[in-house]
């Protein structure tokens, strides 16, 4: 493997190395075309209605243009050359049930993430996808039993036909957006999560998504249903080398928790600064269901993400609790959107944003009551904290209420470490970065508390070595 | 229903008439026409363009408004005016006093920033100047009073305050509640110079029936200048305001309130903005909507705190009270914060119906449920009249409001 | 409530959907497979995008701004962004003619 990179060790940044020696097992060339697209469709054997549906949109890709407007954020900013990123690089011939099947390149690369630990330790199942595939699938056999399908998208394609195509592109269709279009015409690998009426997974379901080719797209695509009354946890971790040339991240998650049912779905994204991260994901929560995102935005050069739930049917609560943290040449452009359809559904949002060194984060976030939503409540609260000069941050939130009988708030902060925090801190003893640190972690405990504790203590280091890096 | 882009249009001639009949130097006949060219080369705003989306101007007939005739009528209206200060029709100001109107008549509000804004600057016509010189305390108010009476009123309210002047403004825009399609476009620039106390009150009472009032008002604070802006929105079809203030100039301090109360169809469409670019700068703004009916508004509110503003504080509150079924709000209190060492910055937002617990409590009284609703309602904008500005007539003020409280359905 | 002609069964080819100003109204017409037709409005419930110049599959007309999709029959949503549904008008079709039942 190549030593750290030097831009690394100054940044902290872990997870910067890459696999020089790894090489894929298809022709994988850049640029997106229509032989592309029917390529990667060939290769993974589909079924004609899925080649059509990527072909379809291919073409709504090419007409629709870049994001604009409010939810357009600062992407024109960020210029991106689509023909030069590798859309599809197979990293091995079928998939590992063991970790002894994944081939030992891929396989030294997680155990360095320490995913093969975490798997055995605490979790129920575990995806790793390397590059376009999931290399590795495991589900605990006692789940599997109880009619848990947890797979990689293309095996639920193949073995859960009639239910993929029941949902497939009804929460995120294809032309919600370009990088929608984008991902439903490239996607590859992804979780298919299935969980029947009345079952609930104690135990989080992990996936973990590494780039290691340069130049490369990530297009994962994710389905989750969670029938009634059912409970499940999904985790994904993200890392990526750092390269100079930029990679592409644009996943699409698209998920439906039925009556009574709950669904939690955690992100700890921690891509390289050399990843654009833009992302689509979106739940529909219908009678009495729970959907709750929790969004740790640490890592990549520029991510836009809003993680929505549409509260389509009495009862139901949605709740988004948004981490960001941007650091020297960062722009979190982070929230979510709630939309209340139904009578009596509720909603929180939580958004916590740090920035340094120069990082920007922004919250921009929806809050929209249609007509007839009655006694919607909802309660929205951003607070943001500069670490330091250069930092920025920024705060849109939209509020479109249409409905007389709701009780709506929003309230946001911006502010600096407080100089008597830090006074009383140094007082006794702590010196001011130890001190900035504590109160760092003081002002994002109330979402790092909602982690699995092996994930808490995983981002409170992360953050740690992220303030640690730069200094001055 | 959208006429051509550039249509209607308007005569070179009419324009280069009306700066004839005030004797108006060439240097603003030039600007005139300038404004005459871009309102040409422009069109009306895409409707799904950001700052459009929520208003609707379909149902506006540019062409229309334009072809009434009865004339507006601008009164400006002091009691008693301290020596040195002028209180007169800005065409004559315009050669009388050239300097100063050479030099900040459209320094704030840009006749390129939209198509109404190019058609103001062209046409605007008597409107006034305010030039309170240093040192000066003008006590009593000063009354800007606009009367429409079908024909398009083009306004322009230049106020320059002097280092260490105070100076009270009350800007009134009445109307018939008029059939078709009427246009109030107005501009008002605010230059409040070191230590200067500006107080400035709008109160927006047109018909509610087919009035549509556009209206910048934008304020630059120099160091230690104070302003408080008030914006009372009663009628008008549809009624948009720009509220702006640069604070540049460091300690300056802005006092930003807003109150709109509607019914029919009314649509109030307000965007704010808090610049801060100088140190220990601080601003507050409070925005308090009732909407009755099916009306509606949207409120885009921004808090800039740029690098070089440091030590500043800033907050903006939207309450938003739906008394209707149909009534709809959308308050969008937007941060943008560049410098590190803020003070203290926040904002709230907050919409629903009037509380149940205290409506239960007046009619458990034997109040009867109108009654009720509307004391819940005037209860809801007391924090807002009670903060507007000293010296002006507030019973007055609250008279008016509460006659439309009055009158809701 | 009356029916109002818009047209004739060759002014929609089959698959497609056109828009027709009806009263005021602006609606679109279905031809779903030559034989049904179906009438919705012409604004999607979601951003108001045109429907009329949407894509006809399985029943369904998808909206080209944002892709919410719509049943033809009853104006329910089968696909987000959209959460309302769409109102529907009754089609009459009379030999070659083609009749929706408006105010």
């Amino acid at each position: 493997m190549t030593t750290q990179n030097a831009g690394d060790i100054v940044s902290g940044y872990k997870y910067g190395w890459n696999d020089p020696e790894f090489r894929p097992v298809n022709d994988a060339k850049k640029g997106l075309n229509k032989d592309v697209v029917s390529q990667i469709s060939a290769i993974k054997s589909e079924p004609q209605w899925m080649r059509d549906f990527r072909m379809k949109s291919l073409d709504l890709f090419e007409k629709k243009p870049m994001p604009k407007g409010f939810w357009g954020g600062n992407i024109e900013n960020y210029p991106l050359d689509f023909q030069d990123i590798y859309y599809y690089v197979k990293p091995m011939e079928g998939q590992g049930k063991t970790w002894e099947d994944v081939p030992e390149e891929i396989k030294r690369t997680f155990d360095k993430l320490g995913i093969p630990e975490a798997e055995r330790k605490f979790l129920a199942g575990v995806g790793a996808q390397y590059d376009s595939e999931v290399v590795y699938h495991k589900i605990r056999e006692d789940l599997e039993k109880l009619g848990v399908i947890f797979v990689d998208m293309d095996t639920g394609l193949r073995e859960h036909e009639d239910i993929v195509k029941q949902y497939f592109g009804t929460i995120v269709p294809p032309a919600d957006n370009k990088f929608a279009a984008l991902n439903s015409a490239v996607w590859s690998g992804g979780s298919f999560v299935y969980v029947p009426a009345g079952v609930k997974v104690d135990i989080p379901l992990q996936a973990y998504f590494r780039i290691n080719t340069e130049n490369m797209g990530q297009f994962e695509r994710t389905l989750i249903i969670a029938e009634e009354g059912s409970y499940v946890h999904y985790v994904e971790g993200c890392t990526a080398p750092t390269y100079s040339n930029d990679s592409l991240h644009s996943a699409v998650v698209e998920i439906i928790v039925k009556k009574g049912a709950r669904v939690r779905y955690t992100t700890i994204q921690n891509w390289s600064t050399n990843v654009y991260n833009l992302v689509t994901k979106r739940a529909a929560a219908y009678q009495d269901a729970v959907m709750e995102w929790v969004d740790g935005n640490l890592g990549s050069k520029i991510t836009m993400k809003y993680p929505s739930v549409y509260l389509m049917e009495p009862g139901a609560h949605g709740e988004i609790l948004s981490l960001a943290f941007a650091g020297p040449g960062q722009h979190q452009d982070a929230g979510g959107k709630i939309v209340h359809v139904a009578p009596n559904t509720t909603s929180t949002i939580i958004s916590k944003s740090i920035s340094k060194g120069g990082g920007r984060t922004s919250y921009r976030g929806l809050l929209k009551v249609y007509p007839g939503a009655e006694n919607a409540k909802s309660t929205v609260r951003c607070d943001a904290l500069l670490l330091d000069e250069a930092s920025r941050s920024d705060t849109y939130p939209v509020m479109e209420i249409d409905e007389e009988n709701v009780t709506i708030g929003h309230e946001a902060t911006v502010s600096k470490v407080g100089e008597e925090q830090l006074f009383y801190l140094q007082s006794r003893g702590i010196d001011e970065t130890e001190a900035t640190k504590m109160i760092v972690n003081g002002f994002v405990e109330p979402i790092v508390k909602e982690l699995p504790m092996e994930y808490a203590i995983e981002l409170n280091r992360l953050i740690e070595l992220q303030m640690e890096g730069s200094v001055g | 229903m959208t006429t051509s882009a550039n249509a209607p249009a308007i005569a070179e001639a009419t324009i280069r008439e009306l700066s004839q009949q005030h004797g108006e130097p060439v240097w603003l006949l030039e600007r005139r026409l300038a404004a005459l060219r871009a309102y040409d080369a422009m069109s009306m705003p895409d409707p799904m363009d950001e700052e459009w989306r929520r208003t609707d101007l379909s149902g506006f007939n540019l062409a229309e408004a334009l072809s009434h005739s009865e004339a507006a009528s601008i009164e400006r209206v002091a009691q008693s005016l301290p020596a040195g200060v002028t209180f007169g029709s800005l065409n004559e100001a315009a050669s009388k006093q050239s300097d100063l109107v050479q030099e900040h008549l459209h320094s704030l509000v840009k006749p390129t920033e939209w198509k109404l804004a190019a058609l103001q600057a062209a046409s605007w016509n008597d409107g006034a100047l305010i030039h309170v010189p240093r040192g000066v305390e003008v006590e009593l108010p000063l009354r800007y009073l606009v009367k429409q009476n079908g024909a398009p009123v083009f306004s322009h309210l230049l106020i320059v305050a002097e280092a260490n002047s105070s100076v009270t403004v009350v800007h009134e825009t009445t109307g018939q509640s008029a059939e078709g399609y009427s246009l109030v476009n107005g501009a008002v620039e605010i230059i409040a110079r070191p230590d200067s106390r500006v107080r400035y009150v709008d109160l927006q009472g047109l018909g509610e029936g087919g009035a549509y009032n556009f209206s910048t008002v934008r304020a630059h604070l120099e160091q230690g200048a104070e302003l408080s802006a008030s914006i009372i929105g009663l009628g008008a079809r549809l009624s948009r305001t720009k509220l702006e203030v640069s604070l540049e100039g460091e300690g300056s301090h802005a006092e930003l309130l807003g109150l709109a109360l509607g019914d029919g169809k009314q649509h109030f469409d307000y965007v704010t903005l808090q610049d801060h670019t100088g140190p220990r700068t601080s601003s507050n703004l409070l925005f308090k909507a009732a909407l009755d009916g099916a009306s509606s508004m949207v409120w885009n509110g921004i808090i800039r705190i740029q690098k070089g503003a440091s030590a500043s504080q800033a907050n903006q509150t939207s309450r938003n009270l739906l008394l209707s079924d149909k009534a709809k709000a959308a308050p969008i209190p937007v941060l943008e914060i560049e410098a590190h060492d803020v003070l203290q910055c926040s904002h709230g937002a907050s919409a629903g119906p009037l509380d149940e617990e205290q409506r239960f409590y007046l009619e458990s009284r034997g109040i009867p449920p109108e009654v009720a609703e509307q004391l819940l309602v005037e209860a809801f904008f007391r924090e807002v009249i009670d903060r507007l500005p000293e010296g002006i007539d507030k019973d007055a003020l609250a008279e008016r409001i509460l006659a439309k409280i009055g009158a809701l359905a | 409530m009356a029916f109002e002609k818009i047209g004739t069964k060759s002014d929609i080819p089959a698959g497609t959907v056109k828009v027709f100003e009806v009263n005021g109204r602006s609606l679109c017409v279905a031809n779903l497979d030559g034989a049904e037709f179906y009438a919705i409005d012409n604004l999607c419930t979601h951003d108001n995008g045109p429907l009329g110049e949407g894509t006809l599959a399985d029943g369904l007309v998808e909206c080209p701004r944002h892709g919410a999709r719509f049943d033809l029959k009853t104006g329910a949503v089968k696909a987000l962004p959209a959460v309302r549904p769409v109102r529907t008008y009754a089609v009459e079709v009379d030999g070659d003619d083609i009749a929706v039942e408006v105010e």
